[in-house]
Order: structure tokens, then C-alpha cells, then sequence
């Protein structure tokens, strides 16, 4: 792990939290590191997946896009950069925690969070310092703490990646399997009544299997929108599923679309394990 | 959810209501009334929401060991909120919902001494170690904010700002919900936002 070059705890974060006995530990819960999916970068106008690699603490985790009823999702500032032009966090879908009449949507363990960077025309491929940032993560057990990490994504004088292994590449692909992804072999829909969410799925292909409604359930992208304690109740249609759910009470008064994933444990698709189907439900 | 607030403010005072494992489903609602309650403040006196009736009053739940907290507090955001307001003659009761031993629990005379260190300017810091008034009104959060009408009805709930951070830089710039809502309410106008989803660390009941 060579690359990780600031370690995380910066002397900011110590600082800042000294009066906290519980944050002045030199130890942050999480420990972050850039990896790669590749061994050198590749052409210009192709695209570089960079990893970012969490390592969690028994007992805390972190959070995803939608935190749910507290906390935030890990965030990164990158510097501006010639050669790599990275995009937005691609989110691997995440675990559901119930803790004290609260639901919170994240990771635990590890994860790896997935950044696509647009490689541009650029002469120089062996910059030392190829692409830096600064990530801030909220690590929440009984409480939480902001930790945060400056990080540099290295290459050697031949233009090899420091960030990549066999190993990280297995990350990034075992990652890159946890995205949400769309499919046309599913059509959806909703409606809202009475402070309730019913959101229909269908299957438009007789390929796939109608998914048990037992390992259902929705992770909304956004907060605000469904009551995230509240349980949902998952049923069985003539050609594919009902998920009804309690609207939030956060909800605006105009909502045209739901959008988020549809986790299911059998999967979604008939040739090959889709656990997270994307999807955005018109609202009626 | 009309009788559920009436049996709320009927019972609020002499019972746990609501189980722990059921505050998303709970809590108060726009334009309705909301929970009577009676809690100590950190000197013991004893404070009765219905007795500030005529009042604008604010709810702000506390935990001053919470990051998001002490985004707000470190910057002096929330002493200059109840400072300002309190000329106004708001009412601003900062509310401790923590159990012993939970994060953010304080003994009163502890309340009383970080208070004074942090130069907080609430109108009472009450102290509510059973949870049964965060629970009432569903302050899943630290900070969760209400603003309530003379006559008790609820005109804002929610986050304090639109800046869902625990970085103290992000105080400035940040459009703030509650001072928002006063504002409109002092002038004589309606609410803009009234709700946006609460963040911070969770209330540890």
C-alpha cells in the first residue's frame, strides 16, 4: 500500500476534535487507500477506474449516497488534474443498519467506492504524483466521528501504476458487480396514497425469474422521501412484484419520479447475477 | 394521525408513549399542535411548553459531543441564532434527549458549565434523560429543529440548513431553515420551507 500517502488523520481532523476523547485517538476507524483495476493507464478518451478502498473497524461503518436518517456520504474533492478528469462516486449498493428507531443506509467491513476518470490528451504519462484529493468520510457505531485523508494516485518512472495488484484488481471487479445497474427486462411504475409509496415492477422478459419477495428492498437515492424505518411490505403479482412503503414526512408536496435501487438477493436478470436493479418509478 | 397527537398531548406528561424502536413513524406534523410537555432546565426550574403559548419558540435538540453539533456551535452559528432571536422574544429551549451514559448526557450542573463555556444563549437548556419529549415529537437528530406558532402549531421541522456537512466551512453560505422561518414568521408572512429532511448524528436514547 505505498500509495496511500497521507495517511488518514490528518492533523486537522485532530485538532479540530482534541476536546473529544473519543476523536483524539491518532487511530482513525477507517483506513483509505487509492487502487486501481489496472496496471498502467491506457489511451486517451478511455476511461481509468480508480478504487477507493475502505477499510472499516468492527463495529463502525460508513455511509452510502442516501446516508438515511443521519450521517453523510464520503466525499471527494480532487485537484485539478491534466491528464485525469475523474467523475462522480459510483456507490456499490449498500446494508441497511436499524439501530435506536433509526435506519441508516452503508457499509461496514470494507468498500470499495468506484471514481470513472476520463483519461485526456496529455503527453505526460509518469507524473509521480499522477491525480491527489482530499476525501472526508463520517464513521458512525454509537457515535460518529469526521475523519478525512489526503490521497495521491502514483506512478513509477516507467509509467506503471503504484495503486494496482491482482488483488486491488479483484476489488474493483468484485465492485463493479455491486452497481446498480437499469434493465429493460423490468418496467415500473408508482403511485402515492394516503402517505404510502406503491411501487409495481414487471417483468418484460420471460427469461428472467420473478425474485423472492422476501429479499426485497428499496434503497431510495435520495433522503427525504420514504420513511426509512418504516418497514416494506413486498408482495407477489401475476408477472412481477409490489412493494408498498411509508412516505416520509420530510416529502415535499410535489414528487414526480422515485428514484433508487431495487435490491434483491436471487438477483434480477436471467443470464448473470444483477443483485441492485436502478430504477426510477414514475409517480402517478 | 389526529387522535394519535391528541392521546400525545393528553399523556405526554405522565407516560413513555412511544417505543424506542418506533420514531420514524412518530413525531409532530405541519400545521398541526403539537406535544405539551414539562421538562427541568439545567438550574431546576421547571418549564411548561403550553405556559410560552402566546410565544414563538424554537426546539433545538442537543448533543455537544455530535461533529454536526459542533460544526454549529465551533462556529458560533447557533449562539448567534438564539442571541438574535431571543431579542425577539422567541422562546429557544435547546432540549438534551441522551440517556445516562449515552453520548451527550449531562448532569445539570455539567449543562450548566458547557452553557457557559460555549456562550449559548437559549432561552432554557431542558434536560430530558427518559426521552419521552424526543421521542413525541420525533427528533431522530442532532441538530433537529421545530419552530412552533403562538398557539402551539408547528410551522417548521427539520434540518437547520441546506448544507448537509459536518465541516464548520460549510456554516457560511449554507441557507438557514430556522432563521428562515422566524424571519418569515416575524414579518407576518407563511413559512417558505417547512420541512427538509434532519441531519446530524443520531439522538442516543
Amino acid at each position: 500500500m505505498q500509495t496511500l500517502v497521507g495517511h488518514s488523520g490528518t492533523a486537522i481532523a485532530q485538532t479540530l476534535f482534541q476536546a473529544n476523547p473519543e476523536a483524539s485517538d491518532p487511530e482513525n476507524r477507517v483506513d483509505v487507500t487509492f487502487i486501481t483495476e489496472e496496471s498502467r493507464i491506457s489511451e486517451s478518451g478511455e476511461t481509468l477506474w480508480i478504487g477507493v478502498h475502505m477499510e472499516i473497524q468492527d463495529g463502525w461503518h460508513v455511509y452510502w449516497r442516501n446516508p438515511g436518517d443521519s450521517g453523510l456520504p464520503t466525499r471527494i474533492n480532487w485537484e485539478a488534474n491534466e491528464l485525469l478528469d475523474p467523475g462522480d462516486i459510483h456507490w456499490p449498493y449498500p446494508s441497511r443498519f436499524d439501530e435506536d428507531g433509526v435506519t441508516t443506509y452503508g457499509y461496514s467491513d470494507n468498500v470499495t467506492l468506484l471514481v470513472p476518470a476520463h483519461i485526456r490528451e496529455s503527453t505526460d504519462r509518469t507524473t509521480a504524483q499522477l491525480l491527489s484529493a482530499d476525501l472526508n468520510w463520517l464513521v458512525c457505531k454509537d457515535i460518529c466521528l469526521p475523519e478525512s485523508a489526503q490521497l495521491v494516485l502514483e506512478t513509477d518512472s516507467d509509467g506503471s501504476l503504484l495503486s494496482f495488484s491482482e488483488s486491488t484488481r479483484d476489488k474493483i471487479r468484485d465492485s463493479k458487480s455491486r452497481l446498480p445497474e437499469t434493465s429493460e427486462s423490468w418496467s415500473a411504475a408508482a403511485s402515492l396514497e394516503n402517505e404510502t409509496f406503491k411501487l409495481t415492477v414487471i417483468s418484460r422478459d420471460e427469461n428472467v425469474i420473478i425474485p423472492d419477495p422476501e429479499t426485497i428492498y428499496f434503497f431510495p437515492y435520495k433522503q427525504g422521501v420514504i420513511e426509512h424505518t418504516s418497514p416494506q411490505r413486498t408482495t407477489r403479482s401475476a408477472d412481477g412484484l409490489e412493494i408498498e412503503m411509508q412516505a416520509s414526512r420530510y416529502l415535499g408536496s410535489e414528487i414526480s419520479e422515485l428514484q433508487g435501487l431495487l435490491y434483491s438477493e436471487d438477483g434480477w436478470l436471467g443470464d448473470r447475477m444483477l443483485n441492485a436493479l436502478e430504477i426510477t418509478f414514475p409517480v402517478n | 394521525m389526529k387522535t394519535f397527537i391528541t392521546t400525545i398531548f393528553a399523556l405526554a406528561l405522565t407516560a413513555t408513549i412511544i417505543s424506542a424502536g418506533n420514531i420514524g413513524g412518530s413525531g409532530v406534523e405541519i400545521g398541526e399542535s403539537v406535544p405539551d410537555f414539562t421538562l427541568p432546565d439545567a438550574a431546576g426550574e421547571v418549564h411548561t411548553l403550553s405556559e410560552y403559548d402566546d410565544k414563538y419558540i424554537v426546539l433545538e435538540w442537543l448533543n455537544h459531543d455530535c461533529p454536526f453539533v459542533r460544526k454549529h456551535y465551533d462556529t458560533g452559528n447557533m449562539q448567534k441564532l438564539q442571541a438574535r432571536y431571543g431579542e425577539k422574544d422567541v422562546v429557544w429551549f435547546t432540549i438534551i434527549s441522551s440517556a445516562p451514559g449515552k453520548q451527550g448526557y449531562l448532569e445539570p450542573d455539567e449543562a450548566l458549565a458547557i452553557t457557559r463555556e460555549k456562550e449559548a444563549k437559549p432561552f432554557a437548556l431542558l434536560l430530558d434523560p427518559e426521552g419521552d419529549v424526543g421521542r413525541a415529537y420525533g427528533a431522530v437528530v442532532t441538530p433537529h429543529m421545530y419552530v412552533i406558532k403562538p398557539g402551539g402549531t408547528l410551522a417548521y421541522m427539520g434540518a437547520i440548513d441546506d448544507n448537509p456537512s459536518a465541516n464548520p466551512d460549510d456554516v457560511e453560505g449554507a441557507r438557514n431553515f430556522v432563521s428562515e422561518a422566524l424571519d418569515n414568521l416575524l414579518d407576518g408572512r407563511s413559512v417558505e420551507v417547512t420541512t427538509r429532511q434532519p441531519y446530524g448524528c443520531t439522538v442516543k436514547y
